[in-house]
């Protein structure tokens, strides 16, 4: 029972909070709103049983990545975004209403459906987020796959310091 | 090892555990004030009480008596919300400090901390990543430029140096082999502690605590000669405070978790553990007040470029060779 009023209130938060990041017009509200997404998250993610995902999804998502969208939103100012004309005019209500028409058969598409928890009882999952269950299969099972992406990461990490490097370059030569 | 507990118990232990550190950061404001005083030949509060012992209650009054001000375009919510979140995820920290195995209170076996996870020092991290948002939100909604500045700093200085931290505290977890404090502190009292099989990695953890909790030399968010006071300048009354002792629980719970994961816990002999963590926990904080007694401030780019190209190289070296000795010599 007091798993299942978890839920409600991590699920509630989580969709609170996304909608709050897409409906929210002043971006730094936005973030604020997608550090309570991903702390939701990460209490549904300690629900599942995997506690070093849920306070890696902290550390990484909201304690480093959201810091720095902040960061660059605070010292971009307050200045509205550049956003062109609303040019939909009474014609608003058609998006609306293919989004809202597409929710609910997404709905009764769900509930209809056999996935695992609709109809019948979940299958107990093994132990798959605890410390020692994600080394094994970062360095074992996976380790392949998982020095390729941390390579992929290498990658992206210094084409954004040589673009950096570019630009600082360029403003110096003016 | 581990005793199952009733749920009244654990709510007592909660209050108790808060209580002990809200008391406990009251008192170290009041030393901090008397030895800054000494080590500048002076005398420090000594009026109120004995020896000016009821100090902080006076502070307290006082700053309950305060306007609580909000200032003209500042973002009301998160300028309130701000203050609460600092303070939340600190005291939550202390949880996670083992202060001892097992005790007995009325017939009842209960554990001398507040909970154990097998992901505890992430946790910690975790809570920490949450309260620098305190500060970031804080400095923002107060609409004041210095403020924002403030927020600013505190954003990238605390994501510096929290990654050198992080790197510190992995040598212990390759040695213990485990992320649960109770369990470090257990494997330090059947080996040696962990400050003697780590010591770089126990320097640059002390380097980057100053720098997490914002003292000095590491006060870039609050520089007062440059920034009036950062985040804080538009607070007042018992935000303020909610702020200050926010800094000074944070200490707490570092040192006790630098304590923990280095200098044993609470091993030791004759005393009590707990005794002996609260030993250890001062004499960190004793080092945290000396700092600010001796040191000036950095330059803002002083900071960054020690934190990015000294201590992060210092800590990685340190993260590969203890990786190398614990792969080669200490296989289970």
């Amino acid at each position: 029972m007091a798993e299942r009023i978890a839920f409600a209130i991590a699920a509630a938060g989580a969709l609170g909070s996304a909608l709050g990041v897409i409906t929210l017009r002043n971006p730094f509200k936005a973030a604020v709103a997608l550090i309570g997404t991903l702390v939701s998250v990460a209490l549904l993610f300690l629900l599942a049983a995997a506690p070093f995902v849920a306070a890696i999804q902290v550390i990484v998502y909201a304690g480093a990545i959201v810091v720095l969208f902040l960061f660059v939103i605070a010292y971009l100012g307050e200045d509205p975004p550049l956003m062109g004309p609303d040019r939909t005019g009474r014609w608003a209500f058609v998006p609306a209403t293919g989004v809202g028409v597409a929710a609910v058969i997404g709905l009764v598409a769900l509930l209809r459906s056999s996935l695992p928890g609709m109809r019948a009882r979940f299958a107990e999952a093994s132990d798959i987020g605890s410390p020692r269950a994600i080394g094994e299969a970062f360095v074992d099972r996976h380790a392949l796959i998982f020095e390729a992406t941390s390579l992929v990461l290498l990658i992206a990490a210094l084409g954004a310091v040589l673009l950096a490097r570019r630009a600082v370059l360029g403003e110096r030569g003016r | 090892m581990i005793v199952h507990e009733p749920f009244w118990l654990m709510l007592i232990k909660a209050a108790l555990l808060a209580f002990v550190v809200i008391t406990i950061f009251a008192y170290v404001m009041l030393a901090e004030r008397k030895l800054l005083g000494r080590f500048q030949a002076r005398y420090g509060p000594n009026r109120t009480g004995l020896m000016g012992l009821m100090q902080p209650l006076a502070d307290v009054l006082k700053l309950v008596f305060k306007e609580d001000f909000t200032p003209r375009g500042a973002n009301r919510v998160l300028f309130h919300i701000a203050p609460a979140l600092v303070i939340l995820t600190a005291v939550t920290g202390i949880a996670l400090i083992p202060f001892g195995t097992t005790g007995e209170i009325l017939g009842h076996e209960f554990n001398m901390y507040g909970t154990d996870l097998n992901v505890s020092v992430l946790v910690l991290f975790a809570l920490a990543g949450i309260g620098f948002y305190g500060l970031i939100l804080g400095g923002w909604a107060s609409g004041n430029k210095y403020s924002l500045l403030g927020a600013a700093r505190t954003a990238a200085q605390l994501v510096s140096y929290e990654v050198a931290m992080g790197l510190s505290i992995i040598g212990v977890v390759m040695i213990s082999q485990s992320l649960s404090l109770v369990d470090i502190v257990h494997g330090q009292m059947t080996s040696v502690w962990y400050i003697l099989l780590q010591p770089v990695g126990f320097l640059v953890f002390l380097v980057a605590a100053v720098a997490e909790t914002n003292r000095v030399p590491f006060d870039l968010p609050e520089a007062e000669s440059e920034l009036v006071a950062g985040y804080l300048t538009e607070y007042a009354g018992l935000k303020f405070a909610m702020f200050a002792m926010a800094e000074y629980v944070n200490m707490i719970v570092l040192s006790g978790f630098g304590a923990s994961l280095f200098l044993g816990g609470f091993d030791g002999p004759w005393l009590p553990g707990w005794i002996w963590l609260l030993l250890k926990i001062f004499v960190f904080l004793f080092g945290f007040i000396w700092l600010r007694a001796t040191l000036p401030r950095l330059r803002y780019d002083q900071l960054m470029r020690f934190g990015w190209k000294v201590l992060l190289p210092i800590a990685l070296v340190n993260l590969v060779v203890t990786a190398i000795v614990v792969g080669v010599f200490f296989q289970n």
